[in-house]
């Protein structure tokens, strides 16, 4: 079985909501959101802190439970029988990232040996996509427990897609790196984009111009609604 | 005295029979110590540690509920009923696992009922080895299966309370750790399994921790009591061994059982953290 089993084509979100569940509030954290995200897309996801956009791709990928509503990835409506394949393919990269006690190349090997990725088989190259973002492979052999908020945030990007997924959902993923580093890293990921037309993503970031940059799209997000 | 021998109702006058040198204490006797412990209670006093009133108030608690039960005891060995052994059976396996909760700081759903069928699962099929192996006559003995349960019930929910503890907390700590397993398509177990065997080595450690010991460090209190009241060594030393087995055995498995049923509530059917702020709620 090889990665590109399967093949994207829409990620649809119906009117997905929840509410807050600490009494006596019972304000809505997201209001009925819908979206359609197509093979191809590339969306930046903007809004103020709070708004709900984090809380969202939570919801999305199923960390975060939901009151109502629907997620479909290509057609078929997500249940809990199946979310750690959508998981797999749909893969949420979130803004903090911890590691396991080890080498920052153990954390890598050992996410393969997760039950839905052991029998798959993986092409890629750890120290090309270091080389690709500016970096040695010697930060393979690095203690986890050195690393800077930016390279941990590194190491969970390539941790995420040395399995391929077809969909991103990252949330801030520069957000602890320099400026140069966030360059090399969105110059990455639109190659690695370029490299497969069906993969798509949607990017939280606060950053206007980053948003021009890596996005063909803006979304905007607003007190649990999505505009 | 093999345990085949082992009479209800009329075992103390046997050990009294079988063992010459046991050493009756009077109430006056015992008073005496009790006044020892007052005299501790005011050299506390006098170097001002504030302490002595709760010196006072466990002495208190201590003698009250030990002679309570003492009459209960009593009564319940005389009577000899299986309806009340298996009442007490029951009340002592609920305040253990009530108990065993109660000490842990990160709450979460059902956490009563898994208490209750942690401690209930681990002791009580382990009670019923116990007496089948043994066999005392007749062999629904009062006087031997409520100090037995005693034993594994005190042991076994405080590992439980340990194990349960250590995986909740464990889970607030790592939490970003196990959402970062979890989003690369982990299940709810293979991104917390390090902390459940964490947690379980944490519950099982001072049981092992005193049997490493036993008998060089330290003789088991039933050991000792035994050895008070004339019991030969050899013959105290192999109830020791079978009550530490028994023990240890309790222990793994409501380690076991708590830590996998915490799991179980602490994770949705989603592979997703319940919340804690929503663990009341669901």
């Amino acid at each position: 079985m090889t990665p590109d089993t399967f093949v994207f084509s829409t990620l649809i979100v119906k009117n997905l909501t929840r509410k807050n569940s600490q009494p006596p509030s019972q304000t809505l954290l997201l209001e009925a959101v819908n979206f359609k995200l197509k093979c191809g897309d590339r969306i930046a996801l903007q809004g103020k802190s709070g708004s709900g956009k984090s809380l969202l791709m939570r919801a999305v990928v199923g960390l975060d439970p939901i009151d109502s509503g629907d997620v479909l990835l290509n057609g078929r409506t997500l249940n809990s029988d199946w979310i750690c394949q959508f998981r797999a393919e749909v893969a949420y990269v979130p803004q903090r990232c911890s590691l396991l006690p080890g080498t920052v190349r153990q954390n890598l090997e050992r996410a393969k040996q997760l039950r839905v990725h052991k029998l798959k088989v993986y092409n890629f190259d750890y120290s090309q996509a270091l080389a690709e973002i500016g970096y040695s492979s010697e930060l393979l052999d690095r203690d986890v427990q050195l690393l800077s908020g930016g390279e941990l945030q590194l190491v969970n990007l390539l941790r995420t897609l040395q399995f391929s997924p077809q969909v991103l959902l990252l949330d801030e993923p520069t957000a602890a790196m320099d400026v140069a580093t966030t360059a090399q890293v969105e110059k990455w990921l639109l190659s690695w984009q370029a490299a497969d037309p069906q993969r798509a993503w949607i990017w939280i970031s606060h950053d206007p111009n980053q948003c021009s940059r890596i996005s063909n799209a803006v979304w905007r997000m607003e007190n649990g609604q999505l505009h | 005295m093999q345990f085949g021998e082992w009479k209800t109702g009329n075992f103390i006058e046997r050990v009294f029979m079988e063992n010459s040198n046991y050493v009756i204490i009077t109430w006056y006797q015992v008073s005496l110590t009790l006044l020892c412990c007052c005299a501790a209670g005011m050299l506390l006093a006098w170097l001002r540690t504030k302490l002595e009133r709760q010196l006072l108030w466990a002495l208190t608690r201590m003698v009250v509920q030990l002679s309570a039960i003492g009459f209960v005891l009593q009564w319940i060995f005389e009577w000899h009923h299986i309806g009340i052994t298996l009442g007490w059976i029951l009340l002592s396996t609920l305040i253990a696992s009530l108990a065993a909760i109660k000490r842990i700081r990160r709450h979460f759903r059902h956490e009563r009922i898994v208490a209750i069928v942690a401690v209930a699962g681990s002791s009580w099929p382990i009670l019923v080895a116990a007496l089948l192996i043994i066999r005392p006559q007749p062999i629904t003995s009062a006087a031997f299966a409520i100090p037995l349960l005693g034993m594994i019930l005190g042991n076994s929910l405080n590992a439980i309370s340990l194990a349960i503890d250590r995986f909740r907390d464990g889970l607030h700590q790592d939490r970003e750790r196990v959402e970062n397993l979890l989003t690369l398509g982990a299940s709810s177990w293979e991104a917390s399994r390090e902390i459940a065997a964490d947690a379980i080595r944490v519950g099982l450690l001072p049981m092992i921790n005193t049997m490493t010991v036993t008998g060089v460090v330290s003789l088991p209190g039933m050991m000792t009591g035994q050895l008070l009241s004339g019991v030969s060594p050899l013959e105290a030393i192999k109830y020791q061994i079978v009550i530490l087995a028994l023990i240890a055995t309790t222990t793994t498995l409501g380690c076991l059982l708590a830590v996998w049923l915490t799991f179980r509530q602490s994770f949705s059917k989603w592979h997703a953290i319940i919340p804690e702020t929503l663990a009341r709620h669901i």
